[in-house]
């Protein structure tokens, strides 16, 4: 169970911890939700259930059919996978180890099954997921008693190994004109609920952002 | 930004913020391994409300790290290529970047 003090009133320890911080709570089920529209879903819950296995995120591997997590530990060897989806899985891997050095390969690997648009799109949807995870696994928050069955989403005909084409493979432009609209504005709501949350003073917020800026090789 | 980078010598930051970074280290090398002593320690310092908030400051923040995946298809610049941009969110979320002269 998790390490903080918190009475689970529903049972789901979910619910309890993230329930000290409602209004921030369903902004972040709101950008998972944006998350799933914004990419394919089966490829990007395959992805969260992976990062999930290597961080030892309990609760988001609650449910989950234990054939697919057996197949996701071992997609490499395993013929479950498709080219495409074992493409999204070593990014997403490589990603949650170390995202500053996803090598030339990898993201080529996938850029053959994602266009541009697409591939933005994935990478921030995952990173919702990735994050979420994160937070799960530092808490040290319990599954669900009774977890709804995952995936919860169909392969769709895409995990097939069909190879970018059309306009959306030669769109052009920047990061911030690729990722979808919706994504953006949810994100930007979040940080506004994020940074008005004041229990922490200034002086621990700006020390951790400056703390992260410098891990994650930003400098921006 | 010394005192962060090193912040275990630091003499200016406090205990706890010692503690939320240490969390923060957790959070981003080894989330699923928060050790007994620093569970204890963080308990020590935050209340559970508060300790919600800075795993939520610890996602927050991390959105950096999509941008700096997508290497160029990120095509914004640093402000300069030399060193950190300061910057803070104002009550609005909005980014706001400080002037470096």
């Amino acid at each position: 169970m998790t390490w903080l003090p918190v009475r689970a009133e529903s049972g789901s320890e979910r619910d309890g911890v993230f329930g000290l911080m409602p209004d921030v709570d369903e902004l972040l089920c709101d950008i998972l939700s944006v998350a799933d529209q914004i990419s394919d879903p089966w490829l990007l819950e395959c992805c969260h259930f992976r990062q999930s296995q290597l961080m030892s995120a309990r609760a988001a591997l609650a449910g989950v059919d234990a054939s697919l997590l057996a197949d996701l530990e071992n997609w490499h060897a395993s013929a479950f996978f498709s080219n495409r989806e074992r493409a999204a899985l070593s990014y997403a891997e490589q990603y949650h180890l170390d995202h500053d050095v996803i090598s030339d390969e990898q993201k080529d690997q996938l850029s053959r099954y994602l266009a541009p648009r697409e591939f933005v799109n994935f990478v921030w949807a995952l990173h919702a997921y990735e994050a979420y995870a994160r937070v799960l696994a530092l808490l040290d928050i319990a599954p669900d008693p009774n977890p709804a069955a995952k995936p919860r989403h169909r392969r769709s005909g895409a995990a097939e190994d069909g190879r970018t084409s059309g306009t959306d493979a030669t769109a052009e432009g920047g990061m911030w004109s690729l990722l979808d609209p919706a994504f953006g504005n949810v994100y930007r709501t979040l940080a506004q609920a994020v940074v008005r949350q004041k229990l922490i003073d200034e002086v621990t917020s700006e020390a951790i952002r400056l703390h992260n800026a410098s891990h994650q090789g930003c400098q921006y | 930004m010394d005192d962060v980078r090193a912040y275990e010598a630091s003499d200016s930051l406090s205990g706890a913020q010692k503690v939320a970074l240490r969390l923060h280290d957790a959070f981003l090398v080894h989330p699923g391994h928060v050790s007994p002593a620093l569970r204890a320690e963080a308990l020590a310092h935050f209340t559970a409300p508060q300790l919600v908030e800075l795993a939520l400051k610890f996602y927050f923040w991390s959105s950096n790290r999509p941008t700096v995946a997508l290497g160029t298809l990120a095509a914004d610049a640093p402000h300069d290529p030399n060193r950190l941009t300061s910057f803070h969110y104002d009550d609005e979320g909005r980014y706001i970047v400080h002037s470096s002269t």
